[in-house]
Parts: C-alpha cells; sequence; structure tokens
C-alpha cells in the first residue's frame, strides 16, 4: 500500500500553488514522501510539510484576482429569479411572510425614529462636547446625589476662579415662572422667559439673529426675545433692536438682541431672557450662597480636560461658605436629557430608562416578525427539496445554497420595507399624537444608513436558520424521497413558536399591569377634589389685593368657593425641616412641605379634616394657628394634636386640625409630612360648579380683566394638571397597547401559515380518517391540539417572566396596585382564544374538505 | 554577459541537466547533486533554480506521463538549451583560462 502524504499540508500546497508549478512541486514532493517513508514514516512526514513550507514563496504563488468565478453575475441573476419565482408561486405564504415581516419592520422603524429623536436632544449645540452644567452634591435625609440647585453666586465665581472656564452664566429657568404678559403698544402676550447671566448665549450657541450676543445681557433693562415672539409682538424682526416692552405691565425693558425660536430638540424652551443681574436686583436671596435653585452652566476653554477642571472645581463652594460638604462637578450639558432623573423627573428614573425599554420592545417585534419568517420558510422547506436536491448533485456546494437563501430572504425584506416605509408614514401622525413629538420621516445619510443596517440584519437573522438549515439536506435522502422532518427540526420550529408565544403574552400582561396601575393613579382619591377646579395665577394688581379678588370671586354664580395658595398643589414646593414639638426625639430631622394658604382653602380644594377645624375668618388668632396632615401626626408621634404648641421658625404655633392625608406629589413618591398656615397671596383656587362652565369661565375672565386690564386671563383646570405629571406614563400605556397587539398579531400570522402548512402536509391522512368515519370535530382537535399545547407551554414561561418584570416596573410607585391572578386568567384565555381562532379557520377548513379530492391521486 | 548571469548552483543544476540528457527531473538532480556533493540539497531551492533558468531560456521543459509514485502528477523534465550550453561553455572556458594562468610553483601545505 502506497504511503500517503500528511493531509493539511498537501491541502496548502494545493491551496497557493500556481497551477503551472503544482505539478512537479506536488508530484517531486510526494516521490521524495514515498521513498523516505521507507526509511522513517516521521521524518518524511516532517520533511514534507518542510518542503511544503520552504516553496510558499513569492514564485509560486497564485496571483488573488484569479479566483473570481466567471458566472458569478449569471449566477446572481438566477437567484433573484428563482426567489422571484417562489414568491409568486406560493402567494399566502409570501403575503403572510411579507405582512408579518413589514409590520414588524415599520413598528421597528418608529421606535427607531423616536429613540434617534430622543438621543439628539441638546445635541445640536456647536461646542456640544465643552458645555457642561455645575452640579452641587446634596444631602437629603443621608440620601447622597448631584443636583442641578445651585447658588445664583456660583458660575461667577468659578469663572473668576477656576482656570480653563471660557464662559460661566446663571440661570433662573423658566420653570419656575408661569408665563409673564408682555406688551407692546396695546397688544399683550402671553411668554414664558428665564433670567440668565450675560455670558449665556455665548455658553449656548442658539441661532442669533439681531444683536451682539456678548453685550445682549449686560444691561439690567434689556430684554433678548426669539423672532417668533417679535414677530407676535411687533409684527417684524427688523428694526426693532432698542424698542421698548412693557413686562407685566410695570416694568419696562429694552430690545438688544432677537434669537431664532428655539429648536424642538432643545430641553430649554423659552420665548425670551432677561438678565440675571435685574434677577438679583428683584430677588435678594439669589446673591446667598445659603440659597439653592438657579442653574449654572459653563463652557470650558479648548484646552481644558474635564477631569482637572472637575478637580478644581469641587471646592468652590466650600472657599466661600466653610462648608465642606457642598462639593461642585460639571456634567456634561447634553447628557442630561436622558440621563437626568431629578427635579421635574425625580419619580422616573430619567428618559434613558424609556429609551432602552422602547428598543428592547423593537428588538422584540422584529425578532417574532423574523420567527415567522424562519418558521415559514423551513416548513416550506419539504416543497423546495427536489430543487435542493438537484442542484446539490449537479454541483452546488453549500456556501452557495446559503449564499441562495439569504439573497431570497433578503429580497423579501426589501419587499417588506418598502411596505413598512408606507406604514410607518401612515402610522407617524397617531404616533406623533402618542408621543407628544414632531417627528417626520426625513431621510438623512445616518439615517438611512441606520435603515440600511436594520434591513441587513433583519434579512439575515431572518434567512440564517433557513439557509443553514436547507443547505444541510443529503441528496440522495432528499431525492429518493425518503425525507422525514428530523427530531431536532421539529423541537426547533416548536421553540421558535414557544418563544414568539411567550414574548407576546408577556407584552399583553405587561398592558393589563400598566393600564390598570394607570387607572388606580387616575382614578385614585388624591385626598381633594381634582374635577371642577381651576388654578388661575395672581399677577399684576391682584398681587396684594387677593382678598378682595377672593371675594368678588365668591359673588359670581357659577362658583362655589375659592381661596389662595402658594402651593403649586401639583408637585413638591418649599420643604424645611427645623420645627420643635413636645416630645420631639432630638437627633430626628423631619422636613415639613409648608402650604401657605389662603381661609376657605381646604373647603376649596374639598379637602376632609380628620380632627379639629379649618381656618376660619371668625378667629382672630388663627394666623398664629397650623394644621398639619395625618403623616405629619404619624411621624411626630403625636396623640390628642389639636391644641399641641409646635415652634416654627422661633415663632410658637397652635395646632388646631389634622387634615386627611392629600397626594400633592405623583403616585411615585409617598405623602410626606406637611402643614398648612395662613398666608394670603400666590395663585387663586377656584372651584366651579360642573353645569355651565363657560359661562362662569367667562364672568372670571370679566372680573379679572377689571383688576388687570392688558393681561391676558390664563387658567388651568387641576386635573389636567394631575393628569400631566402621568404623561410618560400614560404614553408608555398607550404605545404598549399598540406594540403587544402588533406581536400578537405578528405571531398570529406566522402560526396560521403554520396551521395552513400543517393541514396540507396532512392532507391523505385527513382524507383516510374521513374515510374511515372520523367527524368534523375529530379531525379540527386533531389538528388543533398540537398548536394549543404549545401554547400552553409559552403560557408557563410567560406568567413568572411577566409577573417579575411588572412587580419591577410597580415598585417605582409608592402607591400601586398588587398583581391579582385575574390578570394572568383574563391574558391567557385571551391568547388562547385568539389563537384558537387563527387556528381552528385553518383546521376547520381542512376537516370539511372532500377526502376524494385528496386521495384521488397518488 | 550581465544578462547571462549564472550562479553557482545554477551551474552546477545546468551542469546535471546537460549531462542527464532530457532525462533529469527535480527528484533525479536532487539526488545527483547529493551524491557529487556530498550534502543535502533542499528540493524547493533546486525549483525556485530551474524556474530562473527557464525564465532565462538556458533549459526548456516537457510533461512526462502521469506516474503513480507521484500521486497522480506529471514529471517535468528539463533539456538544456543552444543558449544554455553556450553559457555553460563560456563559464568552462573562463575558468580554465584563469586557472591556466596560476604559476607552476609548489603550493606548501
Amino acid at each position: 500500500m502506497k504511503p500517503h502524504p500528511p493531509h493539511w499540508p498537501l491541502r496548502f500546497l494545493r491551496w497557493f500553488c500556481r497551477e503551472d508549478f503544482i505539478d512537479e512541486i506536488e508530484g517531486d514532493l510526494v516521490e521524495l514522501y514515498c521513498s523516505r517513508y521507507e526509511l522513517s514514516p516521521a521524518k518524511a512526514k516532517r520533511q514534507f510539510m518542510w518542503g511544503v513550507i520552504k516553496h510558499f514563496r513569492p514564485e509560486f504563488i497564485k496571483s488573488i484576482q484569479f479566483q473570481v468565478h466567471y458566472n458569478y453575475k449569471a449566477m446572481i441573476k438566477n437567484y433573484f429569479k428563482i426567489a422571484w419565482r417562489n414568491l409568486v408561486k406560493d402567494k399566502q405564504f409570501s403575503i403572510l411572510n411579507i405582512l408579518g415581516l413589514s409590520a414588524g419592520l415599520a413598528c421597528a422603524m418608529l421606535i427607531f425614529l423616536w429613540v434617534h429623536e430622543e438621543s439628539s436632544y441638546d445635541k445640536f449645540f456647536s461646542n456640544d462636547d465643552r458645555l457642561y452644567q455645575l452640579m452641587e452634591l446634596q444631602n437629603h435625609h443621608g440620601e447622597v446625589y448631584f443636583s442641578e440647585e445651585s447658588s445664583g453666586l456660583l458660575g461667577d465665581a468659578v469663572k473668576l476662579q477656576v482656570s480653563g472656564t471660557e464662559y460661566a452664566a446663571a440661570v433662573a429657568p423658566p420653570e419656575w415662572f408661569s408665563p409673564y404678559t408682555l406688551s407692546v403698544k396695546d397688544k399683550n402676550i402671553k411668554a414664558s422667559g428665564q433670567y440668565a447671566g450675560k455670558d449665556y448665549f455665548n455658553i449656548f450657541s442658539f441661532n442669533f439673529l439681531k444683536g451682539d450676543k456678548d453685550k445682549v445681557l449686560e444691561n439690567k433693562n434689556s430684554i433678548v426675545i426669539s423672532d417668533e415672539l417679535a414677530g407676535k409682538l411687533f409684527g417684524t424682526t427688523e428694526n426693532i433692536v432698542g424698542k421698548p416692552v412693557r413686562f407685566d405691565q410695570d416694568t419696562t425693558f429694552f430690545v438688544s438682541g432677537i434669537f431664532k425660536k428655539i429648536p424642538q430638540q432643545s430641553s430649554q424652551q423659552f420665548d425670551f431672557v432677561l438678565s440675571f443681574d435685574y434677577f438679583k436686583s428683584i430677588k435678594e436671596w439669589v446673591t446667598r450662597w445659603g440659597d439653592r435653585g438657579p442653574r449654572n452652566y459653563v463652557l470650558l476653554d479648548k484646552k481644558t480636560d474635564i477631569n482637572t477642571f472637575n478637580k478644581n472645581v469641587a471646592n468652590v463652594i466650600t472657599f466661600h461658605t466653610g462648608d465642606t460638604l457642598r462639593k461642585v462637578a460639571a456634567t456634561r450639558f447634553s447628557d442630561l436629557y436622558l440621563h437626568n432623573n431629578y427635579g421635574d423627573n425625580a419619580g422616573g428614573k430619567g428618559r434613558i430608562e424609556y429609551v432602552r425599554l422602547f428598543s428592547l420592545l423593537a428588538i422584540f417585534i422584529l425578532v417574532i416578525a423574523c420567527i415567522n419568517f424562519m418558521n415559514l420558510s423551513t416548513a416550506k422547506a419539504t416543497r423546495r427539496l427536489k430543487e435542493i436536491g438537484i442542484k446539490k448533485v449537479v454541483g452546488a456546494g453549500r456556501g452557495q445554497l446559503i449564499f441562495q437563501f439569504l439573497v431570497e430572504s433578503l429580497l423579501l425584506t426589501l419587499i417588506a420595507t418598502i411596505f413598512a416605509i408606507g406604514i410607518a408614514q401612515l402610522l407617524l401622525p397617531a404616533f406623533n399624537q402618542i408621543t407628544g413629538k414632531k417627528i417626520g420621516l426625513h431621510f438623512d445619510t445616518t439615517l438611512l444608513l441606520y435603515f440600511i443596517a436594520i434591513i441587513l440584519s433583519t434579512g439575515l437573522l431572518a434567512g440564517s436558520y433557513p439557509a443553514l438549515y436547507l443547505s444541510g439536506f443529503k441528496p440522495l435522502s432528499i431525492l429518493k424521497g425518503r425525507f422525514n422532518s428530523s427530531f431536532a427540526e421539529i423541537v426547533s420550529r416548536k421553540g421558535l413558536v414557544v418563544f414568539q408565544f411567550s414574548l407576546s403574552t408577556i407584552l399583553i400582561v405587561a398592558v393589563i399591569i400598566i393600564y390598570q396601575q394607570m387607572h388606580f393613579i387616575l382614578a385614585a382619591d388624591a385626598g381633594y377634589n381634582k374635577t371642577n377646579v381651576l388654578r388661575v395665577s395672581a399677577e399684576g394688581n391682584i398681587r396684594g389685593r387677593e382678598t378682595p379678588f377672593i371675594a368678588a370671586l365668591k359673588n359670581i354664580p357659577g362658583v362655589v368657593n375659592a381661596s389662595s395658595t402658594f402651593h403649586k398643589m401639583i408637585g413638591h414646593g418649599y420643604r424645611h425641616g427645623a420645627m420643635e414639638w413636645e416630645g420631639k426625639d432630638p437627633n430626628s430631622d423631619i422636613t415639613f412641605e409648608a402650604f401657605e394658604v389662603g381661609y376657605d382653602f381646604i373647603e376649596t380644594m374639598g379637602m376632609k379634616m380628620q380632627e379639629g377645624r379649618s381656618f376660619s375668618k371668625s378667629f382672630a388668632t388663627d394666623s398664629a394657628n397650623i394644621v398639619l396632615n395625618e403623616t405629619a401626626v404619624k411621624v411626630m408621634g403625636l396623640k390628642n394634636p389639636v391644641g399641641k404648641t409646635i415652634r416654627r421658625f422661633g415663632r410658637d404655633l397652635q395646632v388646631i386640625g389634622v387634615v386627611k392625608d392629600f397626594h400633592y406629589e405623583s403616585m411615585h413618591e409617598p405623602i410626606k409630612p406637611g402643614y398648612l398656615f395662613l398666608w394670603p397671596g400666590g395663585n387663586i383656587i377656584v372651584s366651579v360648579r360642573a353645569n355651565n362652565q363657560r359661562q362662569t369661565i367667562a364672568d372670571i375672565e370679566r372680573l379679572y380683566g377689571k383688576y388687570n386690564p392688558g393681561f391676558p386671563f390664563t387658567f388651568d383646570f387641576l386635573d389636567e394638571v394631575y393628569q400631566k405629571q402621568y404623561d410618560s406614563e400614560t404614553r408608555l400605556s398607550e404605545l404598549s397597547k399598540y406594540f403587544a397587539g402588533l406581536a400578537i398579531i405578528i405571531s398570529c400570522l406566522g402560526l396560521f401559515g403554520l396551521a395552513a402548512f400543517t393541514a396540507q402536509k396532512r392532507r391523505k391522512e385527513i382524507g383516510v380518517r374521513k374515510v374511515i368515519g372520523a367527524s368534523v370535530a375529530n379531525i379540527t382537535t386533531m389538528l388543533s391540539k398540537d398548536f394549543l399545547r404549545l401554547i400552553f407551554v409559552s403560557l408557563v414561561i410567560a406568567f413568572p417572566v411577566s409577573w417579575w418584570l411588572m412587580t419591577n416596573w410597580l415598585r417605582s410607585f409608592a402607591y400601586r396596585i398588587s398583581i391579582t391572578p385575574s390578570v394572568f386568567l383574563i391574558a391567557g384565555i385571551s391568547v388562547l382564544l385568539i389563537t384558537l381562532i387563527t387556528i381552528s379557520f385553518q383546521s376547520v377548513k381542512a376537516a370539511l374538505a372532500n377526502p376524494v379530492k385528496s386521495l384521488r391521486t397518488e | 554577459m550581465t544578462n547571462y548571469s549564472l550562479g553557482e548552483f545554477e551551474e552546477l543544476i545546468l551542469l546535471v541537466v546537460a549531462a542527464s540528457d532530457g532525462e533529469a527531473y527535480g527528484v533525479t538532480i536532487q539526488e545527483n547533486l547529493i551524491e557529487k556533493l556530498k550534502k543535502n540539497v533542499n528540493i524547493s531551492a533546486i525549483h525556485v533554480s530551474l524556474k530562473r533558468m527557464e525564465d532565462k531560456g538556458f533549459v526548456k521543459s516537457r510533461f512526462g506521463g502521469i506516474t503513480e509514485e507521484r500521486g497522480g502528477r506529471r514529471k517535468k523534465f528539463y533539456t538544456i538549451t543552444g543558449l544554455g550550453k553556450r553559457v555553460l561553455d563560456a563559464q568552462y572556458e573562463l575558468r580554465t583560462s584563469l586557472y591556466k594562468q596560476i604559476p607552476k610553483i609548489s603550493f606548501g601545505r
């Protein structure tokens, strides 16, 4: 027997060696090997290998371009042709496939657009990489976190003291102020404004139209307005620099500059800017280190490294106040929009959570759609067995077959994408309404690249399994017709169905629980009357004359009651500690929410008294009295609180009553201790009768106009504001409803196809059964049973997973529903019902078919 | 004659090819050289030299029939060309003429 030279070196030689030398080289090497083999096989092998390696040199290596297939183009053409013929041949499958895939893709596209929009917030500033916000370390009941609220002096101090600061500015943000009234001649416009240090427009590169942005905020009497506001006030943006604008009908500012309307992708939204120096002159507290509130922004110069800067900036406040706990750190401004989790977002976890959640959802739905494709393609494979067999016999390699199937799935994805873009375009207005965005489908290069990436990955993901699976068949067994579905194939197909339906069920459970929780929050008794209560901001002449105004309000027929409070009622306001009472634990530091209210406040808001009485004009001493909320009494550990004395800021106050707990913050937060005391002023609260409200509001407006000529009348209903705190939850609830619906629809499309396929495959069996005497019901059950079993398995998987997920979600609420078994019951039954309808359509059709038709031909 | 340069190893191979009279191929050339030089010669060096000399036109080749012992590969036989012979002659002449110039004195050990 002739010895065979080592396999791998020989393969290597054949791979690299030029055709015209292979005979000589391989021949010589093999001949030598054979003669040496008789002496020592091991040595011969070694020498053979060495010989091959020594021949690996430029003279003998093939040139690279030599390998191109000469029929490459023709094959690609053929792939497309076959793919197209297959699509057209089996229209039901193709439509199911394309429908499912395009629904999934459309949904993924919408979510992608939204994520794209969310992550592009605040990124448009030209010096984004150097733009930082100064944050101050806060210690709140041992909970340490960075807050954007700091002293109004910080910005200027940092600019002076810390090297590497190019610009710095303090800002009193627009959220602090209800819209101001700006007037030019007899035009009165409500607009939202903020106060900012003079470097503001150097830091934030908003588009500037008129004026010198270095100087626009230098003077205390300057006002910088947007072009939109300029249009409303002056009707033009030309020649208005230097013109006066009346502010709240009492102060006059002069226009020093005009900026272009703030783009939608800015988290700061305002119509005009006044100088922070002016704010300092009217609000003395912002000139103190001890009082926090204003935001501070810095622009680093180009050479400064942020880490060095942070080291230098950390102790600026300590330097001024001696308080070693007050540390400062700079955070990249454009990161804050997504990652900010304090201030108005205190209850949530920042928008990034929602961005992640929805990205995950998009992927889920896309995966479900891809699974459809995989399932239908592999199921359909049996019909293409001959094609594959012949191709293999003729000489197609596995790689070529894989390539062919990938081309097919890419073609299908491409068609689905075209549909998906159409669907997305159609749904975009509705989607925008739910998300509160103004997203358009504009194709720029990045978006296009992302879309291409989505298409490619979807096509490859969907096509990979069928491609690998189909190309692996043995040609001999296919052509002999001895092909049986392998165990692994059935398991994996069933596994995919289970996976799909588990995801869908999880989504359905989530939707039910989110809906229940939202219903719970919105319908929950807030402890006061939200409906038919108006909030009117007291400005201009009403300020300081609230008492007569409220008295006049009460005379309007439709008004039930009226009062005033400085508290905004939705969200938290002024909080402080340092209260003293008898029996107080000296170590405890309880902070109290302060509600400064007018007479009749409790009555107007419809709050209930637990014990004692509310403030009343008949008791002259009520300005030295206090009403606690239930939680305060509990936390303070008071028994029989009425009549007790509490010392607040060095003044003794007597408790005259306890009001039942009411929710002033969102349900994410537990109710905290609070108290009410008399302090007239602030916003006017009016409760009105439910009927004839339009007339009542018109009456209030007339009264308002009498007091405040030249001020536009604005108000809001408390329940609307109340609902607004749950905007993101409401959006989540709305969107998840649609997504869950989509997921179940796509899954059912897949199941529909699979059921059709099974019924067709078992046509003969059904025919025989019928001939022997099986009833329609028998056959329907037989066909449905297998699928229902799969659905049961998915339910078993989905329930614990969804329970765990939703428990986590609910944990962010201080007040929440408990998850009841009925949720799972409803979800389970609805999934079962939907699938049953889907399957039985096919099963009944198969069972009703005339057995003669299926048995006639063999 | 820079274009017709002939290295030492090439010259040896060319001599073997010329001496074998058209029946020389890789393995026989190697056997011959090992026998004459008494040292191991790698087959790849021979293949490279043969390729270079074929490019220079000193040798030409033809394929033989397929034989079993070579794993189904053909032998590549080399013959010397006229040019090759002339180069070899020139080299030989140069060497002998230089050799003859050596004075006839005895060389010490």
